[in-house]
């Protein structure tokens, strides 16, 4: 049967990657740059925190600095890093950021397993203390983790929530719908795009990448590959991209399917099979997701136009309207190949 | 006065070999309507995109009220003062008409994250007010019922109407005008000649290229004509009307100068 | 010297790999994630047959396999979907990628794998030194890359291809048959993920997790290359390769990658429409 404690496991993988997920939406739902580096963000963000926050004499010695100075210290230069990042990539669009920011995520990778001296290279950082973990029981600390990264996921999605009703929010995203457009209204897409990127790697510093190495307790290099941008990149379109539920319900999905199968006990002979199932779901559930409902669970639609009639004034037109138009922004914006 | 006057000087643009722009010196008032006419081809469009920022000059000079704009980005240039509207009334997709037009309102200033996360107050308070003049704006029109509609279900001369209300939104002191009759049928190119006149009268100056000769000359105080990059002829619509080249160059063209 | 011909060995690989990339990029508008881990496929499909009935013909089972899951892919998953455009597709790649990756983890194990072919014992050519199993590499590099060039520009069916690439809708109304096109499109491109995987298995080693390495070089050799040019893909593709190696004349060796992806960006951010592409910098640059 389904123990409490894995299901405390859960829910909490399935918070972090709800968080990654919506910091993927603000960037590539509303701001339309497809990222396919974010895992290198999220590294940078762990590798940060957890050498900021180690003590000075352990194995591979950090700053021995305390968790919340951790954190936005993290926050602070997985910023920085995404505006090295982000100043040269900004400048291609399409295929050629994407590339781009998928190279970038690759070289941090690389240098992180590099300079071993300063990241423990490929054996990485183990024994990683978490926030009042001392303060717990062994069995009773996993509910404060999850408690903890609960309080996380509320605050990035306060965050993008406020994100989604502002102006910059609107300016964001109607220099995804028509950049020229936005142009010729004054707005600086530059500033706009760089200040989202800049924005998402300071949350992967301040929160996902704590929240991901409490998880994990030890990291290694090789966590944050192309396997996890996609699998993050999976939970959002599956979710929905662009709405605001989209990304966490995408994500709790997918890391609830994935998880649950591993309930399934198998001879170790098959060890193989279960550790093969994880990304033979994300995949199928996928390609089944963009094969009949490619705007994924939650439309992008949906989510504004509650926000519409949540802001007053008068009653939002009826979705149903846009049947003429054929398809709804999402899928139209999934056809439109924009940068 | 320089700082009534849009001057072009000496501006020069090619792509992959073509010509698009010879020398082209032209002065136009800030105020009133002036047109841009010219057979297809013959620049109107490039002059415009170099002009709004869209495109860079080889050569030459754009001077907008006595300050110089050459090679600005096109954000800048709308910032200064001199807005463009598109052909193609695409607009924002995923924005309603009312949203549309209220992006014009709620300035500049407060569109960073941090603005919005810790002046999340007086950002709310600048998009209400925004969205509110955004609905006054378009009843004043005449178009205060399509509101919370999006741009995809107008029809052509609605989407049309809308997009130069919301490039007028940003209050520029010059407004270009780019084929806005294109597509239109007669009564709604009447309506059009109105707002136009409308706009000019309340202080925008225009600049409007378009191939419907009848609409342009019926509205422009002054005409500039361009053939194959270069200025033909400049005037009245009367004497332009009577330019024995201009008639050469429309030989054959849809819209005869009658 | 000899770092220039491990370059050129690298790079052989990866333009034999790229190349299929590249076809089905330009006939079918996507980028093709999964093709990293086709590549794997291959290598590993040719290690484990190989054992059983011989090498020649474990490889060409391998090749012929990936391809045949090459053509059904496409008709079934991506055919499909082909109306909803360029980013659809890339993240229906990106599913299929996920699924070949577990299905080959869940047939082969994660277990490191190292190919029973060798390359035989290295003897001093002039300033080099080279082993009988590099020559051949090189060699069938070169026959792949002069039997695809022979393909797109003397047969009908090359011809053809070319066509679609250029412009589908054109060729659809002048009778160019599109489904035959797309399916030699997508038997040869996964024809050549296998070879290029099984090749850099023998000069290697495969595990399940190298899907992922090699399409990020793919990719690079991709872009690099530009749009609309497959051998200007095999010339970027070269290019990385003798980067990369060369690299390690004045780097430590574990900065090969890294290498390779810095050279990538510094291109484009000064020509961003890649190295040999026909296409404007308008379109592509910000």
């Amino acid at each position: 049967m389904i123990s409490l404690d894995f299901l405390v496991t859960v829910a909490t993988l399935a918070l972090i990657y709800a968080m990654a997920a919506q910091l993927l939406n603000l960037e590539a739902g509303w701001g339309g740059m497809w990222d396919l580096g974010i895992a290198g963000l999220i590294g940078v963000g762990a590798y940060s925190y957890v050498l900021l926050t180690s003590p000075t004499d352990a194995f591979v010695p950090g700053l021995g600095l305390a968790f919340p100075l951790g954190m936005i210290g993290a926050g602070l230069i997985t910023a920085t890093v995404a505006v090295v990042i982000g100043w040269p990539a900004l400048r291609l669009r399409g295929e050629y950021f994407l590339i781009t920011t998928f190279a970038f995520a690759e070289i941090l990778r690389q240098l992180i397993v590099i300079n071993k001296d300063l990241t423990g290279g490929t054996f990485g950082l183990t024994g990683i203390a978490r926030p009042w973990e001392l303060q717990f029981t062994f069995e009773g600390y996993p509910y404060v983790r999850l408690g903890l990264t609960a309080l996380l996921t509320l605050a990035i999605w306060l965050v993008c929530s406020r994100f989604a009703s502002s102006a910059y929010g609107a300016s964001l995203r109607a220099a995804r719908d028509n950049e020229p457009l936005a142009m010729a209204m004054g707005k600086s897409i530059k500033t706009l795009r760089m200040s989202t990127y800049a924005t998402v790697g300071l949350l992967c510093g301040l929160a996902v990448g704590p929240a991901y190495s409490w998880f994990l307790g030890a990291i290694v290099p090789s966590v944050f590959s192309a396997n996890l941008t996609f699998t993050i990149w999976a939970g959002l379109v599956i979710g929905g991209l662009g709405s605001k539920l989209g990304p966490i319900l995408g994500a709790a999905l997918l890391t609830a399917v994935s998880e649950l199968v591993r309930l399934v006990e198998v001879a170790p002979e098959h060890a193989n099979l279960v550790s093969a199932i994880h990304p033979l779901l994300v995949g199928v559930l996928l390609i089944a997701v963009l094969r009949w409902r490619p705007d994924g669970l939650l439309s992008e639609r949906g989510t504004f136009t509650r926000l519409r009639g949540r802001q007053g004034g008068r009653h939002a037109a009826p979705v149903a309207q846009a049947s003429t138009a054929g398809t709804s922004a999402t899928a139209a914006r999934l056809e439109g190949e924009r940068a | 006065m320089s700082t009534d006057l849009l001057e072009i000087r000496g501006v020069n643009k090619s792509f992959g070999g073509v010509r698009a722009l010879r020398e082209v010196d032209l002065t136009i008032p800030i105020g009133g309507i002036t047109a841009l006419i010219g057979p297809n081809g013959a620049g109107k469009t490039t002059l415009f995109n170099v002009i709004s920022g869209f495109g860079v000059p080889y050569t030459g000079s754009i001077v907008f009220a006595g300050e110089d704009l050459t090679g600005l980005p096109a954000h800048q240039v709308a910032r200064r003062g001199m807005v463009r509207t598109f052909q193609t009334p695409v607009g924002f997709p995923s924005m309603t008409v009312a949203e549309n037009v209220a992006l014009a309102m709620t300035g500049h200033a407060l569109d960073t994250p941090w603005a919005a996360l810790f002046r999340g107050r007086a950002d709310r308070a600048r998009r209400r007010s925004a969205l509110a003049a955004a609905q006054e704006q378009l009843e004043r029109a005449g178009i205060g019922a399509i509101a919370d509609r999006f741009l995809a279900d107008l029809s052509p001369g609605d989407a049309k109407l809308v997009e130069i209300l919301r490039q007028l939104a940003l209050e520029p002191r010059l407004l270009l005008l780019d084929e806005p009759a294109a597509g239109m049928t007669v009564d709604q190119i009447e309506t059009l000649a109105v707002i136009v006149r409308d706009i000019a009268d309340s202080g925008t100056g225009i600049l409007v290229i378009d191939h419907n000769l009848a609409f342009v000359l019926g509205l422009a105080e002054t005409v500039h004509v361009l053939e194959a990059g270069a200025l033909l002829a400049s005037g009245t619509p009367e004497e332009i009307g009577r330019d024995a080249r201009v008639r050469q160059t429309y030989l054959g063209e849809e819209n005869h100068v009658a | 010297m000899q770092n220039l011909l491990f370059g050129l060995l690298t790079g052989s690989v990866l333009a034999v790999a790229a190349s299929g990339f590249a076809l089905l990029r330009n006939t079918e508008r996507f980028l093709h994630i999964a093709h990293g881990q086709f590549m794997a496929l291959g290598a590993l499909l040719a290690l484990v047959l190989s054992p059983e009935i011989g090498a020649v013909a474990g490889i060409a089972v391998a090749v012929v396999a990936t391809a045949a899951l090459g053509v059904v892919c496409g008709k079934v998953l991506f055919d499909p979907v082909k109306h909803r455009g360029g980013n659809v597709l890339l993240f229906t790649s990106v599913g299929l990628a996920f699924v070949t990756y577990g299905a080959m983890i869940a047939i082969f194990g994660t277990t490191l794998r190292v190919s029973e072919i060798e390359l035989g014992r290295a003897r001093d050519v002039g300033p080099v030194s080279v082993a009988p199993g590099e020559v051949v590499i090189l060699a069938i590099t070169v026959v792949v890359v002069a039997g695809l060039w022979l393909f797109l520009g003397r047969t009908a069916m090359g011809r053809d291809i070319r066509a679609v690439a250029s412009n589908r809708e054109l060729a659809h109304v002048r009778g160019v048959a599109i489904n035959r096109v797309s399916t030699t499109v997508w038997a040869v491109s996964s024809g050549l993920a296998a070879v290029g995987g099984i090749m850099s298995g023998v000069v290697g080693s495969v595990t399940t997790e190298s899907g992922w390495g090699y399409i990020l070089l793919v990719l690079a050799a991709a872009v690099l290359g530009g749009i609309g040019n497959i051998l200007g893909v095999i010339g970027a593709a070269l290019l990385l390769g003798v980067v990369m190696d060369m690299s390690a004349l004045v780097i430590d060796t574990s900065y090969r990658p890294v290498v390779a992806f810095a050279l990538l960006i510094a291109v484009l951010l000064v020509r961003p429409q890649g190295l040999f592409s026909f296409h404007a910098r308008k379109e592509v640059a910000a």
